[in-house]
């Protein structure tokens, strides 16, 4: 049994991912060799309270990130792990906990590609239902950057995040959320480092989004896009909660290319909506930074189901 | 799988790579290219035009901001290089209904993405890792405008955005499909790659006559297996199946599975399969030996389509996992 990277959850335990987004999700990972498997709590919040929509496509996406660098660091122990391309299909609307079992695909010197189904789930620890969504996830294995610099460890200036203590294979831990985060949803934005000003949606990558690399997560990536293009426009998210009375038509695929890192923020999303078809309505969205020389982090993919017309 | 890079002086074309080109109704020619230190390219490709010729031409480095939103949110962002041109279908590549198979589409955005990406990291060359693409339309009869726009290039990694649209020179307002394309990035030392480069392409091969499933190899073997043989005009240059091909018979069975091979009445209205809304190819070995296999498994439908995952095995190589692939198809 390889030895994980204090970064990453240990192979064989139980423990939050060093994730700042799946810590806020309350994600919890589970790995056991070539495979792993994620928990996230539903709508049904932290704290019991009953919300009524459904999970977002975004958060299934930081639930396959979170899953999916948890299990790289486990199996590519000496290697630093970034996420490069995402895919979710989700097929069942998730009101429910949601488990996702992912496993190991390919395992080449310098990818890992992994795939995993979504069930739901009464519990992290127990049995899973019917499957929901379909998850793919492949990773670019690269030696540490710097000398000694071990995997999962960001650059020099930025601070790696807490380690994670080791737990038996059996117990999973649900973290508390941080207290900045409002804690009656597992999905709002500002629990994936989102806010809204004239401009629009934002993500403020130097926020509490950041992976083990110090860069923007791909699920709160995916998060933003998700979000631009909802129409009718979501209301403001305030400290009241939002209002469901207008919630869009629900995301059903998800496809994320990482591009350059985003190290600081914000990063902006410009969406390009392809018309409405027999049900399906697609969009892409670039994802980039704030001046025109910014590079061009991410692009993304997504088809909803079309709204009445 | 595509590539393209410059060394010293011409070789002669590939005639299998002129037939599996030819099987998406696409001619292309590369010529030499300046190299520059950053990897960008100057126009360099000027494309045969034939009736059933995609003519594409290489633009300059800098994208015409009023092309579309996205190169006008960010002209500086997209450096590297960018291909553009007419795709007229082949009636080799027509589905039943009269529509372009998108079969093909898939496959000719695995060839533009490919080549983009190729021109835009030489003297290196690449292959296709991961191939995704969102069907916006189908019924589509053509012609469309392709293009291909390199979003970013590093060290061991190229992403290339395809678009297809369709409408008039101005508009070209209705989205048929976008893919991505993420290619590795492939130095040739040491290798034999069969041919010399840069290549030039003196194209003019009829195209097939044969309609899709025939001209790739297809036969179904179950409701939700289909099978390729590896005939040496599916292989490209390195001798392994094509990335398209393979596009083409993951296409086809997935439809198959959706439908547990029932007829489908299209949109036209003729007997056939339902249409593949969305793909994802992951590339995870070369196909060498073959025939290859794409055996389905149904996830999941919803309101959007059906789900359908597919390995494809290479039979002849110990049933070695080659692929792996997602589609949506449409709701039957």
């Amino acid at each position: 049994m390889p030895q994980a990277d204090p970064s990453g959850p240990p192979a064989g335990s139980s423990a939050p991912p060093a994730n700042p987004l799946a810590r806020a999700l309350s994600i919890t990972t589970e790995v056991h060799d070539a495979t792993a498997a994620g928990f996230m709590p539903g709508p049904q919040s932290h704290t019991g309270a009953t919300v009524g929509t459904p999970l977002a496509l975004g958060a299934l996406t930081a639930l396959a990130d979170a899953a999916g660098r948890s299990l790289a660091q486990a199996v590519a122990p000496s290697r630093s792990v970034a996420t490069s391309d995402l895919t979710v299909r989700q097929w069942s609307a998730l009101t429910a906990h949601v488990r996702l079992d992912m496993r190991t695909v390919r395992h080449g010197r310098s990818v890992l590609v992994l795939e995993g189904t979504v069930r739901t789930s009464p519990s992290a620890d127990l049995g899973a239902g019917a499957p929901v969504a379909w998850v793919s996830v492949t990773l670019a294995l690269a030696d540490p950057a710097g000398t000694g610099q071990p995997a999962g460890t960001g650059p020099a200036g930025v601070s790696a995040p807490p380690v994670p203590s080791r737990q038996s294979a059996d117990r999973v831990e649900h973290p508390t959320a941080p207290a900045s985060v409002d804690d009656r949803q597992n999905w709002s934005p500002g629990q994936f480092g989102l806010a809204q000003d004239l401009e629009g949606w934002r993500l403020d990558a130097d926020g509490p989004v950041r992976t083990g690399h110090g860069t923007a997560s791909a699920g709160a990536l995916a998060a933003l896009a998700e979000l631009a293009t909802q129409l009718p426009p979501p209301p403001p998210w305030g400290a009241g909660g939002t209002d469901t009375s207008a919630s869009p038509q629900p995301a059903t695929e998800l496809h994320l290319a990482l591009l350059q890192p985003a190290r600081t923020g914000p990063v902006r999303p410009v969406v390009l909506r392809a018309p409405a078809d027999t049900g399906r309505a697609g969009a892409s969205v670039a994802l980039t930074g704030p001046e025109p020389a910014s590079p061009l982090h991410a692009w993304v993919l997504i088809v909803r189901q079309a709204g009445p017309s | 799988m595509s590539g393209a890079s410059p060394t010293d002086g011409f070789a002669e074309a590939d005639p299998r790579r002129d037939r599996i080109a030819g099987a998406y109704g696409l001619r292309y020619e590369e010529v030499p290219a300046p190299r520059t230190e950053h990897h960008r390219t100057e126009p360099l490709l000027v494309h045969q035009v034939t009736p059933h010729a995609l003519p594409i031409a290489l633009e300059n480095d800098q994208p015409d901001p009023s092309r579309s939103a996205a190169s006008a949110a960010m002209p500086s962002k997209l450096g590297a290089s960018r291909l553009e041109g007419q795709l007229t279908p082949g009636y080799h590549v027509v589905a039943d209904n009269g529509a372009l198979d998108i079969g093909a589409l898939i496959g000719t955005s695995d060839i533009l993405g490919g080549v983009a990406s190729g021109l835009a990291v030489m003297p290196a060359w690449v292959v296709t890792t991961n191939l995704v693409v969102r069907i916006d339309r189908t019924s589509i009869a053509g012609p469309l405008h392709a293009t291909a726009t390199v979003l970013h290039t590093a060290e061991r990694t190229a992403v290339a955005r395809v678009q297809f649209t369709a409408g008039d020179e101005a508009t070209r307002a209705t989205s048929v499909a976008e893919a991505l394309v993420t290619s590795a990035v492939r130095r040739a030392e040491g290798l034999d790659l069969g041919f010399g480069r840069p290549l030039r392409h003196d194209l003019w091969a009829p195209p097939p006559v044969e309609p899709v499933p025939d001209w790739f190899a297809l036969s179904q073997i179950g409701p939700t297996t289909t099978r390729l043989d590896l005939l040496p005009h599916l292989r490209n240059p390195w001798g392994i199946l094509h990335g398209g091909a393979m596009s083409v018979l993951v296409d086809r069975a997935a439809r198959h599975a959706a439908t547990s091979g029932r007829p489908h009445r299209t949109v036209g209205g003729a007997p056939g399969l339902p249409s593949s809304r969305s793909v994802m190819v992951q590339f995870l070995a070369p196909v060498g030996v073959g025939p290859v296999e794409a055996r389905c498994q149904v996830l999941g439908a919803g309101a959007t389509g059906t789900v359908i995952r597919i390995e494809v095995h290479d039979i002849g190589a110990d049933d070695l996992v080659v692929a792996l692939a997602t589609v949506v198809v449409a709701p039957s």
